[in-house]
């Protein structure tokens, strides 16, 4: 049983070796050794999960350090999520792919990304977690500049700098915090942050919680992540918005229940990161015209709703169970949503190789498989009742309208809290809103001039594609309709990784108060839809045509008007330093 | 028979030209075959650890043979080293109209590089440290072009400089009664005194100038105009290796840690290790020529080994010994890589690299590889060192030591830059086809480069019995 982890991990790495063998000239071979290999690998998560006996690996001299892989329910269920991902995905490449370039290379990475991935689901310590961690942000690298166009490689530059700070940041704080612990392994940890002294902690958390942010476009690392998930192949934007963004999320759920398990100034700080996350990933979002842009502004803001969960796990303490649910339950949907968008986003993209809304508008009018597909993602992301966004957002709006409820017990003061509340509902309404924007445009209008080429079209997916998306919708669909039978036992197994408590009582979804906090987001939605949608964000061309235009002030861009600068000041900084030095000392001495 | 070993080289590296061969190929046999048989011969003497050679002098000095752990864990590190880089050279040479002479003294360098590792006191060590020093300008001075003459004299002022600050830091030494034996823990037979610290610092700076420490590191940048034959094994690997082993040796067998921790003579070298490794790691960053930048790169991780030798404990003797020893396997592999590039390109900027990965599959994958060990990208070796380095600092807990743990992270970030850029250049930049280079066919070249990225990736996944030697080499233990 406890091999099962291990060939878990090496199984892709070894799929990965022979897709390269394979090349380019076996690719049908290659996708379907990666389907297979994909299918094996859920198959195996699935065992695991079902026998519920949290096997564990250790290699005590693996690179000196040790190397610890355990599965528990929560890491069982993230790598079978992340295998049935890799595997549906694979299934879309053979479309997708057909008239690319360099598909080899992209299988190999792939397998070597899925292999690094698993590693780090399963990891029981942080120096596991952050072996496969490093290597999975240099594998990826691979689906960034996939296309190989100016902006991959410029998107790709910004992501291995993003990633390699937030790496050595990370290294970092794991290096403090071995010296102050003397141990890295999840349990230990948890056991010795209670008896140490709170403040010591801060800064290896703080650092290592940068390091984890970075991969998951927490508020300010996030300058990378609306570049590089839709200049990525869409089976790849899916993998990184859908699961590699959760990597970042594993880390911090680590770092957050283990070191600062009732800890309220780490609450307030992941609380204030995650409401950030949350409104600027929806107003990004809104702002787009560009389907694949829009989904990954969507991603970071979801990446807010969850990072809020976590704060408030640590807000709550003790009476953190809906917290933990809402945090986990949403991870897993936001993942499962984000493969259904992101593959439609694929389809359209490889019919039409055009993304901006302005130019695929109307191409899924009568396509009503691709237009089924796409509301349930839409539909489950934006929270709509019986769908699966719903459950996870309902809890996670619980669990601060729980912790108003406590202060105000107390006789605190709960402002900022309900003020957090709000930005909570407006943020769902600006999803609701932002999701619209995108459906209406794809199957409701036409588009102005290419309408007729469009309905001339044969059928958009092949069947092995139809297949794909099909199934990944259903699950989805399926997934959401009976969140008190389905979700919320998973999501109780899940809960023991997290140190949480399964709630006292059940949860009923459907109950009139939830119902009244989720629509009060819709009603926003759709009271902000023809309003700022149809009216601000759209103009009138010469033709008459209404275009989609992006308002969103071009020089308002973080890593343009900030970053990059920076980042060259200090780089002339150094070497004017260092040229200094190079010269006057070599001259003194020599000439 | 360990006297026998470290001559060896010396005599079949002398016979070579007075050899008559008749074709090219037992030429080329002939040179990998002796180098072969020494570098065994080498590591059968240092693994039976032969007992001491002493050999007395006037005045009560000796100079004394032994080999043990620290000396094992090196020199054998050199006996694997040597005749790959032997192989490659044997391609990169082969138009070379002196090579007779270049190979006799690549050849015969095993020698004292052997004997520095198995040195038994501070007066072998130091005369085996120059030996190699002013034996390698003959090396350094093989083309004929200006640039690498003028570089060549460098060297050898840079040199004179060192060998007058250890002369005179053993004189001092000398002068205050104490003895130069290497014993772990210290072999002074006197307690350290203010006196006895200043040679310890002028001893540590004269071995500093060898590892092309700040500020006497700009001979190295500069000698790489020489074959890459050359820069590869000798400068970047033998002579760097000769100062931190000098050091290492210095430290914890001669001087013993107790009198020095916490002094001047701690912090000061201690600062300027840390500066080196940022300052190394910024003009790396600042050169485009390939080799150049690899040499900068070098005189950085000369910083980190010096760094977690002046740490003066244990674990920071293990993280320093580590990396000197990763470090050698990965820079020559980078050098080797960086030289087929030029050799068979016929380009020498980083700019210049790019698209060339198609037609150099082989060369493009040991320098990825090695660049990967350099970051320190886990589970390759750089980590386990740096790890160990940032332990080590760690559990010293003073101002100077988070310092240093700052610069091996932004030195980590630079060394990210400075050797992904190439290899990403090289690999998806992509070039119109006939600007291009032909493919190469498979030669030494190539399977020496191919050993070398089996190696770095071998040990990556087995390397707990280096770990543990190192850390018995550094508790006293072996």
């Amino acid at each position: 049983m406890d091999w099962m982890l291990v060939i878990l991990v090496i199984l892709p790495a070894l799929g990965a070796l022979l897709c390269a063998v394979l090349g380019s000239k076996h690719l049908r071979l290659s996708y379907g050794l990666m389907a297979a290999i994909s299918l094996v690998e859920l198959a195996l998560c699935a065992w695991v999960f079902a026998m519920a006996q949290n096997p564990t690996f250790a290699v005590s001299r693996f690179i000196g350090l040790g190397l610890r892989l355990t599965g528990d329910g929560f890491r069982a269920l993230y790598a079978g999520v992340a295998s049935f991902m890799w595997l549906m995905t694979s299934l879309l490449l053979p479309q997708y792919m057909r008239h690319g370039h360099a598909q080899s290379r992209y299988n190999l990475f792939t397998m070597l990304t899925m292999s690094a991935t698993v590693g780090v689901f399963l990891s029981d310590d942080l120096v596991t977690c952050f072996l496969f961690f490093e290597i999975l942000s240099f594998t990826s690298y691979c689906w960034v500049i996939h296309e190989q166009t100016p902006q991959a490689f410029r998107a790709g530059a910004t992501y291995l700098a993003i990633a390699v700070l937030g790496g050595m940041v990370m290294l970092m704080g794991l290096m403090m915090l071995q010296a102050r612990l003397g141990t890295l392994s999840f349990d230990q940890l948890g056991l010795l942050a209670q008896e140490a002294d709170p403040a010591s902690l801060y800064l290896p958390g703080v650092l290592i919680l940068t390091g984890f942010g970075a991969k998951e476009g927490m508020f300010p690392l996030h300058v990378w992540l609306p570049k590089a998930h839709p200049v990525a192949p869409a089976p790849a934007s899916a993998l990184l918005s859908g699961v590699l963004t959760k990597v970042g999320v594993f880390g911090i759920l680590v770092v957050s229940t283990r070191l600062f398990f009732e800890n309220a100034l780490w609450g307030n700080l992941l609380l204030g990161v995650g409401l950030i996350n949350m409104a600027l990933g929806a107003v990004l979002a809104l702002f787009s015209t560009d389907l694949k842009r829009t989904l990954a502004c969507s991603s970071m803001s979801q990446i807010g709703f969850i990072l809020i969960g976590i704060g408030m796990q640590s807000l709550l303490g003790e009476h953190n169970a809906l917290a933990a649910q809402g945090t986990v339950l949403h991870m897993l949907n936001h993942s499962l949503i984000k493969l259904v968008l992101f593959m439609a986003a694929g389809v359209v993209y490889m019919n039409l190789h055009q993304l901006n809304l302005n130019d695929i508008r109307g191409y899924g009018r009568g396509r009503w498989g691709l237009m089924a597909c796409f509301l349930v993602g839409a539909a489950s992301l934006s929270g709509i009742p019986l769908f699966s966004g719903y459950a996870s957002k309902t809890l996670l709006h619980e669990s601060i309208v729980e912790y108003i409820v406590l202060l105000e017990e107390q006789g605190l003061n709960s402002g900022w809290y309900l003020a957090a509340e709000w930005v909570f509902i407006i943020s769902g309404g600006l999803t609701f809103c932002y999701m619209t924007k995108l459906f209406v445009a794809l199957f409701i209008e036409k588009h102005p001039t290419r309408q007729a080429e469009f309905d001339a079209r044969g059928r958009s997916m092949q069947s092995l594609s139809a297949l794909a998306l099909g199934i990944s919708a259903l699950v989805l669909f399926l997934w959401g309709l009976w969140p008190e039978g389905i979700m919320a036992p998973l999501a109780n197994r899940m809960l023991p990784f997290l140190h949480a408590h399964e709630p006292a009582h059940a949860v009923h979804f459907l109950a009139p108060v939830n119902l009244i906090g989720g629509g009060k987001s819709l009603v926003i939605g759709a009271l902000l839809y023809p309003t700022l949608v149809r009216g601000w964000l759209m103009k009138k061309d010469a033709q008459g045509h209404r275009l989609y235009v992006n308002r969103w002030p071009a020089w308002l861009d973080l890593e343009d008007a900030a970053y990059r600068p920076l980042l060259r000041l200090l780089g002339k900084l150094g070497m004017g330093i260092a040229r200094i030095l190079d010269r006057s000392l070599d001259q003194m001495l020599f000439h | 028979m360990i006297i026998v070993a470290l001559l060896l080289p010396m005599v079949l590296g002398a016979l070579l030209p007075a050899i008559n061969f008749k074709n090219r190929r037992s030429h080329g046999f002939y040179i990998e075959g002796a180098v072969l048989i020494c570098a065994a011969l080498g590591a059968w003497a240092l693994l039976k650890a032969p007992a001491p050679a002493t050999l007395s002098l006037l005045g009560g000095q000796s100079l004394a043979l032994l080999s043990d752990g620290a000396a094992r864990i090196l020199g054998l590190t050199f006996c694997v080293l040597w005749p790959l880089a032997t192989l490659f050279a044997l391609e990169y040479m082969v138009h070379d109209l002196r090579q007779d002479v270049f190979f006799a003294r690549y050849i015969a360098l095993l020698g004292p590089a052997l004997a520095l590792c198995v040195s038994a006191n501070l007066l072998t060590l130091l005369i085996m440290y120059h030996l190699i020093h002013f034996g390698s300008l003959p090396l350094s001075s093989h083309s004929s072009g200006e640039r690498a003459q003028i570089a060549a004299r460098r060297q050898l002022y840079y040199q004179l400089v060192s060998l007058v600050l250890t002369v005179a830091g053993y004189v001092l030494l000398l002068s205050a009664g104490a003895r130069g034996r290497f014993v772990y823990g210290g072999g002074l037979d006197t307690a350290v005194n203010e006196r006895l610290r200043i040679a310890f610092v002028l001893l540590a700076l004269g071995f500093g100038i060898g590892a092309a420490q700040f500020p006497f590191h700009s001979w190295l940048p500069q000698v790489t105009t020489g074959p890459t034959a050359t820069t590869a094994l000798i400068h970047d690997v033998l002579l760097v290796s000769s100062g931190a082993y000098g050091l290492a040796r210095l430290v914890y067998w001669c001087f013993g840690t107790g009198g020095l921790t916490g002094t001047w003579a701690q912090w000061g070298p201690l600062a300027l290790a840390c500066l080196t490794i940022v300052y190394g790691s910024i003009m790396a960053f600042r050169v485009d020529e390939l080799k150049p930048r690899l040499a900068y790169s070098t005189a950085s991780n000369m910083g980190y080994v010096f760094f977690g030798l002046l740490l003066m404990t244990p674990q920071g003797l293990t993280g320093g010994l580590l990396h000197l020893i990763f470090h050698a396997l990965a820079k020559m592999t980078l050098f080797l890589a960086a030289g087929t590039f030029i050799l068979r390109t016929g380009v020498h900027t980083v700019q210049d690299m790019r698209g060339t990965a198609s037609r150099l599959p082989v060369t493009t994958t040991a320098f990825t590889v090695s660049s990967f060990s350099m970051i320190g990208l886990p589970p390759l070796l750089g980590f386990l060192s740096k790890w160990t380095l940032a332990q080590a600092a760690g559990a010293q807990n003073s101002v100077l030591a988070w310092v240093g743990m700052g610069a091996l992270l932004i030195s980590a970030v630079l060394t990210c830059m400075y050797l992904l850029i190439p290899a990403v250049e090289a690999i998806w930049i992509s070039r119109s086809a006939d600007a291009l280079p032909s493919r190469a066919v498979g030669g030494p070249i190539d399977i020496s480069l191919m050993l070398l990225t089996l190696m770095i990736l071998g040990l990556a996944f087995v390397n707990s019995p280096l770990f543990d030697a190192v850390s018995r080499v550094a508790l006293g233990q072996g």
